[in-house]
């Protein structure tokens, strides 16, 4: 039965919801050259439902009832799902700013492109707050199909219309796979709700079905967030779809797959060991197997960046390279794991979005994307080309930037773990960072070192994509006016076991 | 075991006696003027003659999503009444009346926004492929 | 003549989904590939029937319903896009399209 605890629970749901409802209406009553004002809206709702957010995070107390989930445990409103949400709000109101002025998204269509935006966004919540394994399934869809749509969103290119065709079949093919586990875990369990097929496992967790589920489960929530050897959509996708979707789905998209990955993983993966006495692991060596992979997706990422034209596909293989770190940190399974991998997201929200500005604006200039546009752009216009330096030495995680206090508490995390496998972890990310230096500095010395090309027309930045992108830089460059209190909330919002225990 | 399946040979029966009754009663009761029109095999409209990999006109393609929508929303909220059934029982049935009115609510406003955008006119403003046609790019960005 | 049980719908139910891998994997013509996706969630939907059998209750049917309605948005919006591609290059065959490679 529907209380009023749910819908206190779901009210930033409620918000995106609504506004993406009247986003679609205004959108059949404004003009196609006035539709870009929906973005305001859009904004509004975002910035609405992230105080509702902000609101249940700064709750002393958990919501009422918050330890058994909401809608009989369908909705799980924990302060790990709230910090998650708030990151998708930024992400989503951030693909609103840039793309407002992006010549790759006609104008009649900004109103379609600001109501999938939310569209996903609300999928993204509710991944986050799944707590059953029907909500994950069909969260992820809802994030999936309007990615689909967004990714081939520039009409008449091929390009972006091979990387959404792409986008669907593996898609297809992952979410497929997922419902396979599920069914399976079905099959096992006789349940849905996650902690029950948890405890359901505890008996049978080492025969072979169990693993197959998982490993099925891992296909879909793997290919979400760009996991070797399921990443072969990202470079596609992120080269064909407009740069300010690039932009959203590597953040947005990623940190949902990684909100659902950690609550499966700590219910299904491991069982859970009541008593808030640390996550055992279960008979499935998880640890083992993600660790594997997040090896191999970091080397992965790092390697096929080098030698990148384009830089939306060089941003698009260093963020398989960051969901490579991201993963290694999710083996740890303790609080201060997740909460670095919290951290981490804020980080890789200012330095991702702030790149992905950059590209957005020299693509407006000169209408393609490729490494040669970036050649002497320190010279001719060192704003720019400072901002994008500082975005990628943050990138590379180089001191004093906030990507090195990002990867500094994911290293951390491992290292506290203290068992030479995760020292050998850190050491393998330590290595890919120092992979990942090259392809960085090669863009950073293109535009510092190379002469500009003589045809090269000027980058205009326009007054508000100025001040963000030097928002965007100052807080990248000095995160230590904000870092602690960051951490300080991911750490509390991490610490509440209750998240993934209930 | 076996006697489980004479349930479905008895369906399967009932299946063939009720199209053939059905046929021959029609066949007592309708007027038969034949005309190679009708003699032809019914396809949706299309000319059943020569190669079925042709060009289909996109339009059938947009009303088929329609349909799609609203074939699963029908799908959908059958077993959600039989779960509100109990709602119903312990005296909310507005509560759950309303839900499931914005349930149809939020997808009628996706038929009236493909309406508004025209997208369910059998008969477009402009052609959009000149005869013969490997697709062109042809800007119809101004809906 | 054996009773069939749970464990016959898994087998039957895992040969659907790897036909349904299979055909991804091998054929080249998306309408293809998008119905050998719709098998793999087929298998998954026969197994959860199966499974609702075994166990009761309606959560099983009622996940199946949900299914196919996603299955149809995920047909849906992947012809849309395929329409879209065959508007702007001319053909839907994977094999065609080499813009994006690396």
């Amino acid at each position: 039965m529907l209380t009023l605890a749910d819908l206190d629970a779901i009210a930033p749901e409620i918000t995106l919801a609504v506004t993406l409802g009247l986003v679609l209406v205004l959108d059949l009553l404004f003009r196609p050259a006035e539709r870009r004002l929906t973005g305001w809206l859009a904004l509004s709702g975002v910035t609405l439902a992230a105080s509702q957010i902000v609101k249940n995070l700064a709750a002393a107390a958990p919501l009422p009832s918050a330890a058994a989930g909401f809608f009989s445990g369908m909705f799980v409103a924990d302060s790990t799902a709230s910090f998650f949400k708030l990151i998708f709000c930024l992400a989503a109101a951030g693909a609103v700013v840039i793309g407002y002025r992006s010549s790759e998204i006609s104008r009649a269509r900004h109103g379609e492109y600001h109501f999938l935006l939310l569209a996903a966004t609300l999928g993204m919540c509710f991944m986050a707050s799944a707590g059953d394994l029907v909500m994950v399934y069909l969260a992820v869809e809802m994030l999936s199909q309007a990615s689909y749509i967004l990714a081939g969103y520039i009409r008449n290119n091929p390009r972006s219309s091979e990387g959404a065709l792409k986008y669907v079949i593996y898609g297809g093919v992952a979410s497929g796979a997922m419902i396979f586990g599920i069914s399976i875990l079905y099959g096992f369990t006789g349940v849905t709700d996650l902690v029950l097929v948890g405890q359901g496992l505890a008996g049978t967790a080492s025969s072979p079905a169990a693993l197959m589920a998982f490993l099925f489960m891992l296909v879909g929530l793997g290919f979400k967030v760009a996991m070797v050897p399921f990443h072969m959509w990202a470079p596609d996708v992120y080269e064909g779809a407009p740069a300010p979707v690039t932009a959203f789905l590597s953040i947005g998209s990623k940190a949902a797959g990684f909100a659902v990955l950690l609550r499966v993983l700590f219910s299904v993966g491991a069982q859970a060991a009541p008593g808030g006495g640390g996550i055992e692991a279960a008979a499935i060596p998880w640890r083992e197997m993600l660790a594997v992979l997040a090896v191999l997706t970091m080397t992965v990422g790092n390697l096929s960046a080098i030698g990148q034209r384009s830089l939306k596909r060089l941003l698009a293989f260093s963020s398989v390279g960051h969901a490579g770190y991201l993963l290694a940190a999710c083996t740890t399974a303790t609080a201060s794991g997740v909460s670095s991998i919290l951290f981490y997201f804020v980080v890789y929200f200012l330095m991702t979005l702030g790149a992905f500005h950059v590209v957005v604006l020299v693509s407006n200039a000169t209408g393609r994307d490729s490494d040669a546009d970036y050649a002497g752009l320190g010279w001719k216009q060192p704003f720019l080309a400072a901002t994008m330096s500082i975005f990628l030495v943050s990138l590379v995680g180089l001191p004093p930037t906030a990507g090195f206090l990002g990867k500094w508490y994911l290293f951390t995390a491992l290292v506290e773990m203290g068992s030479w496998k995760f020292l050998l972890l850190t050491l393998a990310a330590l290595l890919n960072s120092v992979i990942s230096l090259y392809y960085y500095v090669y863009i950073i010395k293109k535009m510092w070192i190379e002469e500009p090309a003589p045809e090269g027309r000027r980058v205009v930045v326009g007054f508000v994509p100025g001040i963000l992108l030097a928002v965007l830089a100052f807080l990248t460059v000095y995160p230590f006016g904000y870092g602690g209190a960051v951490l300080a909330a991911a750490s509390k919002a991490a610490g509440d076991r209750a998240s993934f225990l209930r | 075991m076996l006697e489980g399946f004479g349930v479905i040979l008895c369906f399967i029966l009932f299946a063939f006696a009720f199209v053939g009754i059905n046929l021959f009663l029609s066949r007592l009761l309708r007027p038969s003027r034949p005309s190679p029109e009708k003699a032809m095999p019914y396809e949706c409209g299309e000319d059943p003659v020569g190669d079925a990999w042709i060009r289909f006109n996109p339009r059938f393609y947009m009303v088929a999503l329609v349909f799609v929508v609203f074939e699963v929303e029908l799908a959908v909220i059958l077993p959600v009444t039989v779960c509100l059934k109990s709602w119903a029982a312990a005296g909310h049935g507005a509560l759950a009346f309303w839900e499931l009115m914005i349930f149809v609510g939020i997808l009628a406003l996706g038929l009236v926004y493909a309406w508004r955008k025209g997208d369910l006119d059998w008969v477009r403003p402009q052609p959009r492929f000149s005869a013969g046609t490997p697709a062109k790019p042809v800007q119809r960005e101004n809906r | 003549m054996t009773p069939v049980t749970l464990a016959h719908y898994a087998y039957l139910s895992a040969g659907l989904f790897s036909v349904g891998l299979a055909g991804v994997l091998l054929r080249r013509n998306f309408l293809t590939i998008l119905m050998s996706v719709e098998l793999m969630a087929n298998a998954a939907n026969l197994l959860f029937i199966a499974a609702a059998r075994q166990h009761g209750g309606e959560a099983g049917h009622v996940l199946v319903l949900l299914v196919i309605a996603v299955a149809a948005c995920e047909a849906a919006v992947g012809l849309a896009i395929a329409v879209g591609l065959y508007r702007a290059s001319g053909t839907v065959n994977p094999n065609a399209l080499a813009e994006l490679k690396g």
